[in-house]
């Protein structure tokens, strides 16, 4: 089995994308992907998200592992409305992530090899 | 027609050489005594025989013998004699200083009136002294006197660098023997000793001809034949030679012209071969050797090849076949069809067109295997095919999100609902992302199985490939475990997703006008993020796959066989065939991995295929790749000589060559080769230096028939037997012989064109005849 140990050997840990969602001072809604902020969103109990850049938010590429960092609380009452909004879209990367990264988990042959030996 | 060999000894006394042997020994020489000699040439078979008496010519002698050997009482008696020949041994003394030499004058004899000349010139240049001798001028005006076709033969007693010994030789008596020889002056040399001939043969080994020696008995006292007399230590000593020929003059010449042809033939043949063919009840005899069929166009010479090949299927065939019928034509001995070999120049010729000399059931050729080829280009179209294909999807996908907006609103974010709601989940509908693995799993377990059982491996191989089939086996069944799982979980969650499909239908019917708006908003979100799904599935699923051009692959298999390689070569075979590649399929400037990678969406892929359009455009893709692979499957095949690495040439003349060259090395159980005009397409040059040789290879090893116009195979092939044919209304006329027989020469320079050329440069050096 030396071919396979070779394998396992050349295959990388899955890289870890952290996803964070921000409710910013002024109220903007930010979504800042491992410290880079890649969208910014003024919303207020309506928001409206574009597909493509949602996408374009997890700087995707194949066999990354998501993680979604907790939303921080800590927010000024007035923006109350505007913060239900950003759970809400907490809630909806939560899904999406879960689902890309079973896909990802899915997909990886590691685990194969590693069950093999 | 020649199928023996003769004995001549053309060096008998008789008499009249009295003046110079005072011993007394010619004493009995003399035609009284005739039965004496005639006994003692039959017992040693010798069939053509001169007296050469010293400067003398006894032209009764001559004729009496001449008369009496032709009696049929005579012929029965000595059934080994049937002719002699005129013959002067000459004292000649051809440069200043020098030794006498003893040069033998063959004459021809054609009627009385030449003996009559060559006594009349002979006595008018009488020499009387025994010692004395002619010197050159006088030697040549006597024969040019004599006036007739004459072969000289010079006597060499010794090696030509010794200048001791050996009397009467012609090495003691010109400065430049080889020049004598060179220029055709001297036919040939009369050596006795084995011992001598081999020594003279190295002297020669440069001279530009063969030269065959003859030898005589030099006998005085017939009845001591073939000793030169009573007291000759006979030990060692040839006295005569053996040719292929006639018992004639023109036989004679024959065999002085083409020594390699009429000398050193074998004496006895052990292969089967046509004895006779037979034309309107006359039979016409073959030779085991080279017989040629000569005639005008249209004389029926094909026929005959059509009849011997027993060929009368083809149209051609079946004409001959009545043609032949007409004529009675039959074949002795009969049932000889398998050992005969045919082969026509127009097939060769034929066959070459098409791509090889050689017909296809003859299996020279080591077949190729296309199959990695085939499937490396299969492979690599297939990849960058879906590649292309999947670059679309993604921009489908990614078009899709980009297009897509989703606005989320508190609103229903917290609405209650009074029944609950349940997303099908329309992601995991029938993408199985292990399918792509177990597809390459696959193909690599079929490879490495397929390996394995190759016969090439020892056991202990064997056993190691045992090990990998049964691992990759393992692995693969862990793949087919993950396929499987997922698509049990595709069935079941389709089942479930078509139950809430009925359920969300049933309970749409019964939700009021809010419950509504909230389910569609729940539905619109998780479709939104669907969407989205789906776009990192293709993303995953369907990435670009880094393939690169198959390397080269060497598509070439080489025969060795009897001094040839036999080679075939694909068209593919060690070519960096992408551009070719490109060139076939795609248009001018997606002719490249870069431009291809570009390709987004269906009517621009169907674009860049060349003759293609949207509709058609995989189809078409995939015809070109089929196309591409039988074009560069093609074979060309080559010959090259061992050891040589030059092609033989592409001419149908040196196709040709070869052709025979190997015809005549390989051991083909056929002892009967007929070829019908083997000269087509060769240059008389190559029929002079290739053709020619070849078939004298033959001579002796096989019976050859060849049909030719050409009067140079006739000639100096030095065919043992010629046919001439003529059909006269339809009726095949006949005339045969070897070549010094009666008629057959002039018929050939007749009939051939070049023919009298051909026998110009073969006679050149022999009178005028």
């Amino acid at each position: 089995m030396v071919g396979l140990k070779l394998l396992k050997g050349d295959i990388k840990f899955m890289e870890e994308v952290r996803i964070r969602i921000e409710l910013a001072d002024k109220g903007q809604i930010k979504i800042i992907n491992n410290d880079e902020c890649l969208l910014e969103i003024n919303a207020d109990s309506k928001m409206t998200i574009n597909g493509e850049e949602i996408f374009k938010t997890l700087n995707y590429s194949t066999n990354k592992k998501y993680v979604l960092e907790k939303l921080d609380d800590n927010h000024d009452e007035a923006l109350k409305r505007k913060y239900e909004a950003t759970q809400k879209l907490h809630k909806f990367y939560e899904d999406l992530l879960s689902d890309i990264n079973k896909l990802n988990l899915d997909d990886d042959l590691t685990r194969s090899i590693d069950e093999f030996e | 027609m020649l199928n023996s060999n003769i004995r001549v000894d053309l060096h008998i006394h008789s008499r009249i050489s009295e003046y110079k042997e005072a011993d007394g020994i010619v004493e009995d020489s003399v035609f009284e005594n005739i039965d004496v000699l005639l006994t003692k040439l039959n017992e040693n078979k010798i069939s053509l025989f001169g007296f050469s008496d010293h400067n003398r010519f006894d032209k009764n002698l001559f004729k009496e013998v001449k008369e009496y050997i032709e009696l049929e009482d005579t012929k029965t008696k000595y059934p080994h004699v049937k002719n002699l020949l005129p013959v002067i041994e000459f004292d000649v003394i051809f440069e200043e200083d020098k030794k006498k030499c003893h040069v033998l004058a063959v004459f021809d004899y054609k009627s009385d009136d030449n003996l009559d000349d060559i006594e009349r010139v002979i006595e008018s240049n009488k020499l009387t002294n025994s010692e004395q001798a002619y010197e050159r001028d006088e030697f040549e005006k006597i024969i040019r006197d004599i006036g007739q076709d004459v072969i000289l033969i010079a006597a060499q007693r010794k090696s030509l660098d010794n200048p001791r010994g050996g009397e009467n030789s012609l090495s003691d008596s010109v400065d430049d023997i080889y020049e004598f020889l060179k220029v055709g002056y001297i036919s040939t040399l009369e050596v006795q000793k084995s011992a001598v001939q081999g020594m003279i043969l190295k002297n020669l080994v440069d001279f530009p001809r063969q030269i065959n020696f003859v030898s005589g008995s030099d006998c005085h006292q017939w009845e001591y034949y073939p000793k030169h007399s009573k007291n000759e230590n006979f030990k060692d000593k040839n006295y005569y030679f053996t040719v292929k020929a006639q018992p004639t003059f023109s036989g004679l010449v024959m065999a002085l012209t083409s020594p390699e042809s009429r000398f050193d033939r074998a004496e006895t043949i052990n292969y089967p071969y046509i004895q006779s063919i037979s034309l309107n009840n006359q039979e016409i005899r073959l030779s085991h050797g080279i017989n040629t069929i000569i005639g005008e166009n249209g004389s029926g010479k094909s026929t005959i090849v059509y009849g011997l090949l027993e060929e009368t299927n083809t149209k051609d065939g079946k004409y001959a076949k009545k043609i032949l019928a007409d004529n009675k034509f039959s074949v002795y001995p009969s049932g000889l069809s398998s050992n005969i070999f045919g082969v026509r120049q127009s097939e060769i010729i034929n066959n070459s067109k098409n791509g090889f000399i050689f017909s296809e059931k003859e299996n020279y050729f080591q077949r190729i295997n296309h199959q990695n080829f085939e499937n490396n280009i299969m492979e690599y179209s297939n990849k960058l095919f879906n590649n292309i294909s999947n670059n679309i999807d993604i921009e489908t996908s990614l078009k899709q999100i980009s297009n897509l907006n989703f606005t989320i609103d508190l609103d229903f974010e917290d609405r209650q609902q009074y029944y609950i709601q349940i997303i099908a989940d329309r992601n995991l509908s029938d993408s199985n992302i292990h399918q792509k693995r177990l597809i390459e799993i696959n193909d690599i377990l079929i490879k490495i199985i397929k390996e394995s059982q190759n016969d090439y491996y020892d056991n202990e191989s064997g056993a190691i490939w045992l090990k990998i089939v049964s691992e990759v086996s393992n692995l693969r069944n862990k793949i087919i475990k993950k396929y499987k799982e997922r698509k049990g979980e595709i069935y079941v969650k389709n089942i479930i997703s078509s139950g809430i499909n009925d359920y969300t239908t049933d309970i749409n019917s019964l939700i009021g006008v809010d419950d509504k708006k909230t389910s569609s908003y729940n539905k619109a979100k998780n479709d939104f993020k669907s969407l989205i799904l789906n776009h990192v599935i293709n993303l995953k699923t369907k990435s670009w796959e880094d393939i690169n051009f198959p390397n080269k692959i060497n598509g070439q298999s080489t025969k060795p066989h009897r001094g040839y390689n036999f080679i075939k070569i694909a068209r593919y075979s060690d070519e960096d065939l992408s551009e070719l590649f490109y060139e076939k399929v795609f248009k001018k400037e997606y002719r490249s991995i870069e431009k291809l990678k570009e390709i987004k969406d269906e009517k621009k892929f169907a674009e860049s295929i060349l003759n293609a359009n949207e509709k058609n455009y995989e189809e078409t893709y995939k015809s070109k790749i089929s196309t591409l692979i039988k074009e560069l499957k093609e074979e060309d095949t080559y010959i090259q000589k061992a050891g040589e690495n030059i092609y033989v040439g592409s001419t149908l003349g040196e196709q040709s060559l070869v052709f025979y060259d190997y015809m005549v090395h390989e051991e083909k159980e056929e002892s009967i080769i007929i070829i019908d005009q083997p000269e087509d397409n060769i240059s008389n040059t190559k029929i002079l230096s290739d053709l020619i040789k070849k078939f004298s290879l033959f001579r002796d090893q096989k019976q050859i028939i060849l049909v030719t116009h050409n009067p140079m195979l006739v000639v100096n092939l030095d065919t043992d037997n010629v046919i001439y044919l003529q059909n006269i209304n339809g009726k095949l006329m006949h005339k045969s012989g070897c070549l010094e027989s009666e008629g057959i020469i002039s018929l050939v320079a007749k009939t051939m064109d070049g023919g009298v050329e051909a026998l110009e440069r073969r006679y050149k050096i022999y009178g005028r005849s």
